[in-house]
């Protein structure tokens, strides 16, 4: 077989883009991934703003992943200022990030990988398979309903430097009548019917010592730890023509972020029971095919509910210093933070000058770093493919595409840093 | 499914927010029962290939293939409806307008030269417009508003009162008083003055009100010690194109 598969517009996957194959006596030569969304230069559109208007701005780069680009700038932003986080502040932005997280998994795999399993009517229409919108729907209710308690609206949240108190007390009951829900959803995505796709890939995420990082922690990878401050040593940005998304590999090699790296990385640090869910359903960890990307987003919806409900338990046990609001003094400085976004690590990075404005910024999202990745195992699964008609080819690719939950508004937008070869 | 709207949503370069807005509850539900979605990239195969009763696109124009898509959807809709505050005003990505654009782009892609982008426009600069649901992100209630006007054949008409007529009668300490720089009184309300309710300033997401006296805003403002880089630059924030053309109409302010 030889000539072109091209994939125009990809659908359900979370902004634009296309693929372009081509092949010559039966191997696939070229395999490019294309984010097709203009450029929409967030990184210059800071320069010179006030640090108090960052959080605004950056929030806008992604509607599912809002919280955490707030959260990140913020974080970075207090770096850049030399303050650190109260205990109550910690807990609080931890919250928000995990509640997103519940949102945009079950965005994810109910309406976006789901059809590709149960075909489309499985969830388009209200009258096919109502239970699984009304799961989908009450999951993602949850998690808007946290962020709108937290910070005033479901989507481009209120984050600010100083934390205000929240009452959480409407989330309890909710958070405890969506556990059986959450099961139903586990049950569904660790059974549906996965190619077997296995490889090696190198899965980064943050690590902590005794928690399931998520706001904090180093950068890890096959047993290889660093600060985030030092992500400029580890990872490379390069540019390929056919995208306006950058492409990012770490220490020179392709890897992978998201739920799945998150899951393989930190399992040992997950509660008793969704170990038992882990061993009912017969799950492997750790996982070694990109499409059980889709049962580690399921098991992670009940880590996200159990830890919340933690650190609601948590903040009602701070105690307030008296300190109505962490004092901070405005100076030149420079600063990175690195959280776990719904699809793997964030990096936000800002210089300041003396007044508060920002001289610098740089973001590097996590669909961004998984691209390289994302075209390796497409070459390759394509490969195994070539055989089918293209029609099924088209189809399985795709699948495994949204696999990654790719997020394209997110990747169309980055800033290349000049690099230093030591 | 004979006598229901045929309905699409469509998002051009954006953040995918409003799109989700759509998806969430309560109005996707609510919508299943009352239209028919055709189209909707997002969650669903783009198969469609006939016409629609109504479109609602949501994202900035960002470059040509934007302007194209949306030439497009216009031929194919009765009814255009701008989704949200990117493609009513231009939102957060149409500051570039107001940036040196050969810098903006050799800070972010500083060895390329690949990248085709156009100045970050709002669709109706490209295309005719029929209604706008403002803000960002959009207020799902308004978005069933919208729908259900449609469907009964009533007018939908977003507010044009300022954004302060709902600030106050909520009772908000007033941001302005507080020495800052809100856009609350040059701003179309109907958003319930959501951001100053949290105590952040009104960005403008709704756009400029067409009846403001700006000429009365930037002098107080001007008298509280901002010079005009510092309202200017919170005015293109989120409308920066609208607030311009309103400004030049009513006052020569900007020259000064």
């Amino acid at each position: 077989m030889a000539g072109e598969i091209n994939l125009n517009h990809i659908c359900k996957i979370e902004g634009h883009a296309n693929l372009k194959v081509k092949i010559e006596n039966g191997k696939i030569k070229e395999c490019n991934l294309e984010a097709y969304e203009g450029a929409r230069f967030f990184e210059a559109l800071v320069l010179g703003k006030n640090i108090r208007d960052i959080q605004e701005i950056v929030s806008r780069i992604c509607g599912i992943c809002s919280c955490s680009h707030s959260v990140c700038a913020i974080q970075a932003l207090e770096n850049c200022l030399g303050v650190k986080p109260t205990e109550k502040e910690k807990a609080l932005r931890e919250i928000l990030v995990l509640a997103e997280r519940i949102r945009s998994h079950a965005t994810h795999l109910y309406f976006l990988a789901l059809p590709d399993y149960h075909g489309e009517s499985a969830i388009m229409t209200a009258k096919h398979d109502k239970q699984k919108l009304d799961d989908a729907l009450e999951i993602i209710t949850l998690g808007n309903k946290i962020i709108e308690t937290h910070s005033g609206r479901e989507m481009h949240p209120f984050v600010k430097f100083n934390s205000e108190n929240v009452d959480f007390e409407n989330i309890k009951k909710e958070l405890e009548e969506i556990k059986p829900v959450i099961k139903r959803t586990i049950a569904l995505f660790s059974n549906l019917k996965y190619p077997d796709f296995s490889r090696k890939i190198n899965f980064s995420s943050l690590a902590e010592e005794k928690t399931y990082a998520s706001i904090s922690g180093k950068i890890s990878c096959n047993g290889k730890k660093f600060e985030s401050e030092d992500y400029g040593k580890h990872l490379k940005e390069n540019i390929k023509e056919y995208s306006t998304s950058k492409f990012v590999l770490m220490d020179n090699k392709p890897y992978l972020l998201g739920a799945i790296s998150r899951i393989n990385n930190n399992h040992e640090k997950l509660d008793e029971d969704i170990k038992k869910e882990i061993r009912e359903h017969h799950i492997q960890i750790p996982f070694t095919n990109p499409f059980h990307n889709n049962i580690a987003q399921a098991l992670e919806l009940m880590y996200l509910v159990a830890r919340i409900e933690f650190l609601i338990k948590k903040l009602k046990n701070i105690k307030d210093d008296g300190k109505k609001e962490k004092e901070f003094k405005i100076k030149a400085g420079k600063g990175v933070a690195a959280i776990e976004a719904p699809r793997g690590t964030l990096f936000h990075e800002y210089e300041i000058d003396s007044d508060g404005k920002i001289t610098y910024c740089n973001i590097i999202t996590p669909t961004c770093q998984n691209l390289n990745q994302m075209e390796i195992d497409i070459k390759d699964y394509m490969q195994t493919l070539l055989n089918f008609p293209k029609g099924k080819i088209v189809l399985e690719i795709e699948k495994l595409i949204r696999a990654y939950d790719p997020c394209f508004s997110c990747s169309t937008h980055f800033l290349e840093v000049e690099w230093e070869e030591s | 499914m004979k006598n229901k709207l045929k309905i699409g949503v469509f998002g051009i370069s954006g953040c995918a927010g409003c799109l989700l807005s759509v998806l969430y509850e309560p109005v996707f539900k609510e919508l299943i029962n009352l239209v028919d979605i055709k189209s909707f990239p997002l969650i669903k195969e783009d198969k469609y290939s006939g016409d629609f009763d109504v479109v609602l696109i949501e994202g900035t124009v960002c470059f040509d293939e934007d302007i194209l898509t949306i030439n497009e959807l216009r031929k194919r809709a009765k009814i255009i409806v701008a989704l949200g505050a990117c493609a009513c005003v231009g939102c957060v990505p149409s500051i570039k307008n107001f940036l040196d654009a050969e810098k903006t782009m050799r800070f972010v892609y500083p060895k390329y030269n690949h990248l085709k982008s156009t100045n970050p426009t709002p669709i109706d600069r490209h295309i005719k417009v029929d209604f706008y649901i403002p803000q960002c992100p959009p207020d799902k209630e308004e978005i069933m508003e919208f729908i259900k006007c449609i469907i009964q054949g009533k007018k939908f008409k977003p507010c044009t009162d300022p954004v302060c007529v709902e600030c106050r009668k909520k009772g908000n300490p007033c941001l302005l008083e507080e020495g800052r720089i809100c856009l609350g009184p040059v701003t179309n309300g109907g958003c319930n003055a959501i951001c100053p309710s949290n105590s952040v300033d009104c960005y403008g997401c709704r756009g400029p009100c067409k009846d403001a006296n700006y000429k009365a805003y930037v002098q107080m403002l001007r008298e509280k010690g901002y010079n005009q880089a510092a309202i200017q630059d919170k005015m293109n924030t989120f409308a920066g194109l609208e607030f311009k053309e309103e400004v030049e109409k009513t006052s020569k302010w900007l020259e000064k």
